[in-house]
């Protein structure tokens, strides 16, 4: 795994997907947030957050998620993340990121469960 | 008997993702005592965010951290230097969560992180310099 940051998007029905790879700090979560922004212009409101392959955040980056998060929330839009690994949930827990979001262990359980929302 | 414990010593500059070199030999440092996974990526979050204090807020006219990893019997102990300004880590903490109450999230939040993610956080600071040591038990 690298530590340089990567990020796909992709859409599944209605949900964008965000798949990060690398190490995720201000720089990495600004590329996050410009492509929920994307997202957000073409119509598409619910986003799944894969950190699947991002074992390390700073908590600028979180930070900067938050923000995503409460923009979206602000647009009735609902996001959530997946596959985090226990340290990164421990830096969610730590800044309150789970007060606004859910974390599911799979994409396809993140994505059932905005679908059940929606 | 007590073995010897064993040292690296790293001296990094301040430039942007710099910290990923210092994350790179707690990963191998982690490989070496043994760890699983989770302890030594907590170890490399705490380390970041120390490093990240240092780069932002030291103003050390030689722009370098030394950084000194010692590896025993019960632990990896972590020191991270600056020859910084220095700060008070008290003020410090009362300014971050006043800014959080705020709304001023962004920032603030990295000697929290080095508290719950290590076994002890330490933090000596004055006119010349600040050393921050991380413990992590096995």
């Amino acid at each position: 795994m690298s530590d340089r940051f990567d990020l796909i998007v992709r859409k599944s029905d209605d949900v964008g997907i965000l798949e990060t790879e690398g190490y995720l700090n201000n720089l990495g979560a600004e590329m996050v947030s410009d492509a929920c922004a994307d997202l957000i212009d073409g119509g598409i409101q619910n986003i799944v957050v894969n950190l699947k392959k991002s074992r390390i955040v700073t908590s600028i980056g979180i930070s900067i998620l938050i923000e995503v998060l409460l923009r979206i929330q602000e647009l009735n839009g609902v996001a959530a993340f997946c596959s985090v690994t226990p340290t990164v949930a421990k830096t969610f827990q730590i800044m309150g990121l789970l007060n606004a979001s859910k974390i599911f262990d799979s994409e396809t359980e993140a994505i059932e469960a905005l679908a059940a929302i929606t | 008997m007590k073995r010897n414990p064993k040292r690296v010593d790293l001296t990094i500059p301040m430039v942007e993702e710099m910290e990923l070199t210092a994350t790179q030999t707690a990963e191998a440092l982690g490989r070496f005592m043994g760890w699983n996974q989770e302890k030594t990526d907590e170890t490399k979050m705490a380390l970041i965010e120390a490093c990240l204090n240092a780069f932002e807020h030291s103003n050390s006219e030689d722009r370098r951290v030394l950084i000194n990893f010692e590896l025993s019997e019960e632990a990896m102990t972590i020191r991270i230097g600056d020859s910084g300004n220095g700060f008070d880590p008290e003020f410090a903490r009362k300014e971050a969560v006043r800014k959080r109450e705020q709304g001023e999230s962004r920032r603030g939040w990295g000697l929290k992180i080095m508290e719950e993610m290590m076994d002890e956080v330490d933090i000596q600071s004055d006119q010349s310099g600040t050393v921050i040591t991380l413990v992590k038990r096995r």
